[in-house]
């Protein structure tokens, strides 16, 4: 039973869309993220410009770990995308007699 | 000395070059490993471009990311502990990183005594102070910062020269796969955790992982959640950096791919060739970008793993 959901889970191709949605979602937060940061310290140094260079440090270096959480997203979009393959030639190297090829 | 110098600059640069680029190993539909077909002028043999179905362009670019076995060393006639020592293409860029980083750390050292310095060399210099003073000794302070120094500076000039190599063109980025970041960032595991238990006991270190004045019944979740705190970590460092190095590519290669989906969803007609002006537009931008980014997670990696250290020699509470 559980199997047959499976397989019809996997070979629908709801894998891709789901990969698709996760790129989307993860790229609408960084930039939401990203905009934000960037708002602060425009506003940040407009008020007080001799601390100019600090503060585009500051911005840099959360920007960056901002992007690097949305890349988690596009990650896990890979995997769902790539992953059938991925595990059908890991089933082939690992046991020949457990893979089951559609 | 500067014998030494050259014999080191030379067997850095070209043991590398010895790495000979065997046809790649490719999957057929049936389910075997082939070697792909070697065409007339030595390299892999392509299907034509009007053959391929529409995804197949991307295929094409996507593999650049992926690395690949270059040649297999032939240490024991077991041919599984063979593959361990397989010798990618990403090995080949890391070594090519090294080479780089001793030529130019040779040249940097040299110049301390010397009367004059060209101004790339004074330019590194400068860069390693600056990593050294705002990127460590800000964060840990001068003692112990003089303890770990020497790792993180290597650490920084090992990721940005390496991911910098991945920015030529025909290069592959060798941060571009987890199997290289995970063990940098298991390294920052194990000199946070080690670290740790050095500066305050091998048991203590553990307890100072929870918050004080805690409630008895809260102590079980907090500790999991501790654990998992510290794991969590190291997992970011690897995965933003592999992601940032794989994404880049991607694009790239899914830019100029699409020159050539357009020319055969349009048969090369003429707007097939206006669009290719644009595609390659977009790819340069993204290049442009690239190359910023691929310093900036260097120096990202390197930061996050001097405050993790920081923060493990020395808890908040």
């Amino acid at each position: 039973m559980l199997s047959m959901f499976a397989e019809t889970v996997g070979t629908s191709g709801i894998a891709g869309v789901g990969a698709g949605l996760a790129a989307g979602l993860a790229v609408v937060g960084a930039g939401i993220g990203i905009g934000r940061i960037g708002a602060a310290a425009g506003e940040a140094m407009a008020r007080q410009p001799e601390m100019a260079d600090t503060i585009k440090g500051f911005a840099l270096l959360f920007a960056a770990l901002v992007e690097g959480v949305a890349f988690f997203g596009i990650v896990v979009g890979l995997i769902m995308a790539l992953g059938q393959d991925v595990t059908e030639q890991m089933f082939r190297e690992i046991n020949p007699d457990l893979f089951i090829p559609k | 000395m500067s014998i030494l110098r050259t014999i080191t600059l030379i067997l850095s640069l070209v043991l590398p070059i010895a790495a000979q680029e065997r046809p790649a190993k490719v999957a057929t539909p049936t389910g075997q490993e082939v070697e792909a077909e070697v065409g007339s002028d030595g390299h892999e043999a392509v299907k034509p471009m009007m053959d391929m179905g529409n995804s197949e362009f991307f295929i094409r670019q996507f593999e650049h990311v992926a690395p690949h076995p270059l040649f297999e060393v032939e240490l024991s006639p077991d041919p599984d502990v063979n593959r361990l020592f397989t010798f990618y293409d990403v090995n080949k860029f890391q070594v090519y990183a090294l080479g780089l980083m001793l030529v130019v750390f040779m040249l940097v050292l040299g110049s301390f005594n010397a009367a004059k310095t060209p101004w790339i060399v004074r330019v590194f210099r400068g860069w390693c102070l600056w990593l050294r003073d705002e990127g460590i000794y800000s964060v840990m302070g001068e003692e112990e910062g003089k303890i770990y120094a020497p790792y993180f500076i290597y650490l920084f000039f090992f990721l940005a020269f390496g991911n910098l190599l991945g920015m030529i063109p025909g290069g592959v980025s060798m941060s571009a796969t987890v199997f290289v970041t995970g063990p940098l960032a298991l390294v920052t595991l194990v000199m946070m955790v080690g670290g740790g238990m050095l500066k305050q006991g091998p048991g203590k270190y553990w307890l100072t992982l929870l918050p004080e004045g805690l409630p008895i019944w809260l102590l079980p979740p907090m500790a999991v959640l501790e654990l998992v705190a510290l794991i969590v970590k190291p997992f970011a460092l690897t995965i933003r950096l592999f992601a940032n190095m794989m994404a880049g590519h991607l694009v790239i290669g899914s830019f100029i791919g699409m020159i050539f989906l357009f020319a055969k969803m349009m048969d090369m007609g003429w707007l097939s060739w206006a669009t290719t002006a644009p595609s390659v537009g977009m790819a340069v931008f993204i290049y442009i970008i690239e190359s910023f980014v691929a310093l900036l997670q260097a120096y990202i990696f390197t930061y996050l793993s001097v405050i993790f250290v920081q923060l493990s020699l020395h808890p908040a509470h």
